[in-house]
């Protein structure tokens, strides 16, 4: 499933793919747990994959949406720390 | 929280003083001392911005019940003045659009029902679409949903589900004005599409409750309550359309508040100008998100009574009201003596009109409304009574509040012992996710009984009936 936005805040960026993932996944009825981001300039394009709902996976609590609480993203070296506080 | 920073001004009544550099407006903080002292200092600072919002009326206030949030604190309570440049903050309202409770009241006492809880419960599990993941009955066409949207607790009461005399016993009527479908993006529509119906997860529950212990005996006659009497709880709200039009908004929300030159101390508070065109198609959208949940308790109510009347077929639950707790409604408020319209933000807070409101059901309106602070699944709940001369913009609790994170409560409590635990206390537990059970566990809450009792010392609402949970069906 892939996934293209505009944005030119890295961290506003974060909320948006965040969010973006989660409308998508209960859209879709799926759990993703492989995703990839690129940026060129303002423009992302995401890709994330997964699986199907079902029963046999255990259910947690729904993630309601990403905020902008705790946002960050920032680079030490060549390491990138992305975090926000996810709503649920 | 270290109480030291905060000026008492009442019992259950404190400020933070202001520094003389300080722009902000005054923070008002309702609650007793321990519950103050175990609330987290992000509080404090959460409703500190709140308070540097401009077009701010009095103060930006916290409920007895308030821990921190995002933007807002959870509890957090804020009014502005639309012709002063106030705001519209998607962070005051919160993800859950009027997450509320539909409190039913029924005809049966416990000892005639106590036989059959097991059964009730297995019947409730089977029939009241709950957890995460599961949809409801009910599948949409885009069309319906924006009838849902506009109409909200009408429309299902026109296809059948419930009755009009519930509308009588709901805020708004059922119904609140102002709501924009087409605001709502097709994403939220296409959430929504299966999720009409459905409990959801986290904090939302079906509970079944006795009531146990009468407070007020006037109020309780007026809402037609009596001890031994069977309740039920629904708590749960706009599912995820709601949530789509919070994530929808946040971003466009927090660009708008830079763009129009708004200082925010904090960028979650994501917000606009009431009057800009960002903060009318916000509102409109909120709307629609509470048209949605109106309609979604609703449906729930018609899916109950089947179920009760597969169990006890002279079953009658009637609408006892219906709250709602993360709404910025447009209210008439007497502020020095002048009638004011204000947005009166209320995220985790709920309404509370005192007696002789005019927007009160005629049964209800010597008395006040009636306000439900939801405990835990291990403790029980409360009815309130709204009153006359309550001083935060009749706003009140809405929960017992957690006392500590998910994580924690999972690191202390096993889902599977607490479930087998609250059995032995009489307490059926029903839930596809012992995970969740985890989370939501009693201990993982404040206590209920500090929190009504704070909040009847404070003047915002008081206490009429006490409510132990006997079943509870966990999203």
């Amino acid at each position: 499933m892939a996934i293209e936005f505009e944005e030119s805040d890295r961290e506003l960026a974060l909320v948006t793919w965040l969010n973006l993932l989660l409308g998508k996944a209960r859209e879709l009825g799926m759990i993703f747990s492989r995703f990839q981001l690129q940026c060129k300039g303002n423009r992302w394009a995401g890709e994330a994959s997964g699986e199907e709902w079902n029963q046999s996976l255990e259910h947690g609590v729904e993630v309601k949406g990403a905020t902008l609480t705790m946002l960050s993203v920032k680079q030490t070296g060549t390491i990138w720390e992305a975090r926000c506080v996810v709503d649920v | 929280m270290n109480l030291s920073q905060l000026q008492q001004l009442q019992p259950y009544l404190w400020t933070i003083p202001r520094r003389p550099e300080e722009k902000r407006g005054e923070v008002l903080l309702y609650g007793s001392a321990p519950l103050l002292g175990s609330m987290d200092d992000k509080v404090l600072e959460q409703i500190s911005n709140v308070a540097e919002l401009p077009g701010l009326v009095g103060a930006a206030m916290t409920m007895p019940d308030a821990h921190w949030g995002y933007g807002f604190p959870i509890g957090g309570v804020a009014a502005f003045d639309a012709q002063k440049g106030g705001i519209i903050s998607a962070g005051g309202v919160g993800f859950d659009i009027s997450c509320g409770i539909r409190c039913l009241r029924s005809n049966l006492t416990v000892a005639e029902a106590l036989p059959k809880f097991a059964r009730l419960a297995e019947i409730l599990f089977q029939d009241i679409p709950a957890g995460v993941g599961e949809e409801g009955h009910l599948k949409l066409t885009p069309a319906q949903i924006d009838q849902v949207l506009q109409e909200g607790a009408h429309w299902a009461v026109k296809q059948g589900y419930g009755n009009a005399a519930d509308l009588d016993y709901i805020e708004e009527r059922g119904r609140v004005n102002g709501a924009v479908p087409g605001n709502v993006s097709d994403l939220a529509k296409k959430r929504q599409r299966g999720e009409m119906g459905t409990l959801g997860s986290g904090n939302h529950y079906l509970e079944i409750q006795v009531v146990e212990r009468i407070h007020d005996v006037e109020a309780a006659s007026a809402f037609g309550l009596r001890e031994g009497q069977i309740l039920v709880s629904i708590h749960c709200g706009s599912r995820g359309l709601g949530h789509q039009i919070g994530t929808d908004y946040l971003v466009m929300l927090a660009k708008s508040a830079a763009r129009l030159g708004i200082p925010l101390p904090n960028r979650e508070l994501a917000c606009a100008p009431i009057q800009s065109a960002e903060g009318q198609q916000y509102i409109g959208a909120m709307n629609a998100g509470i048209n949605c949940a109106l309609a979604n308790r609703q449906i729930l109510t018609h899916l109950t009574r089947t179920a009760f009347a597969k169990v006890y077929p002279n079953a009658d639950l009637e609408t006892l009201f219906d709250v709602s707790h993360n709404t910025c409604k447009v209210e008439t408020h007497e502020i020095d003596g002048k009638s004011r319209l204000l947005h009166v933000h209320r995220k985790g807070a709920t309404r509370a009109f005192g007696p002789r409101h005019p927007t009160l059901p005629e049964r209800y309106r010597a008395v006040g409304q009636p306000v439900v602070i939801g405990g835990s699944m291990g403790t029980g709940s409360y009815i309130l009574a709204g009153n006359s001369e309550n001083p935060a913009f009749s706003s009140s609790s809405h929960g017992a509040g957690r006392a500590m994170s998910r994580h924690q409560s999972l690191a202390r409590w096993n889902g599977r012992q607490l479930v087998d635990e609250l059995a032995r206390q009489g307490i059926l537990i029903r839930t596809r996710s012992m995970r969740g059970v985890a989370e939501e566990a009693p201990g993982a809450y404040k206590d209920v009984d500090m929190v009504a009792e704070a909040t009847e010392q404070a003047g915002l609402a008081r206490r009429v009936a006490f409510l132990r949970p006997k079943v509870c069906v966990k999203g």
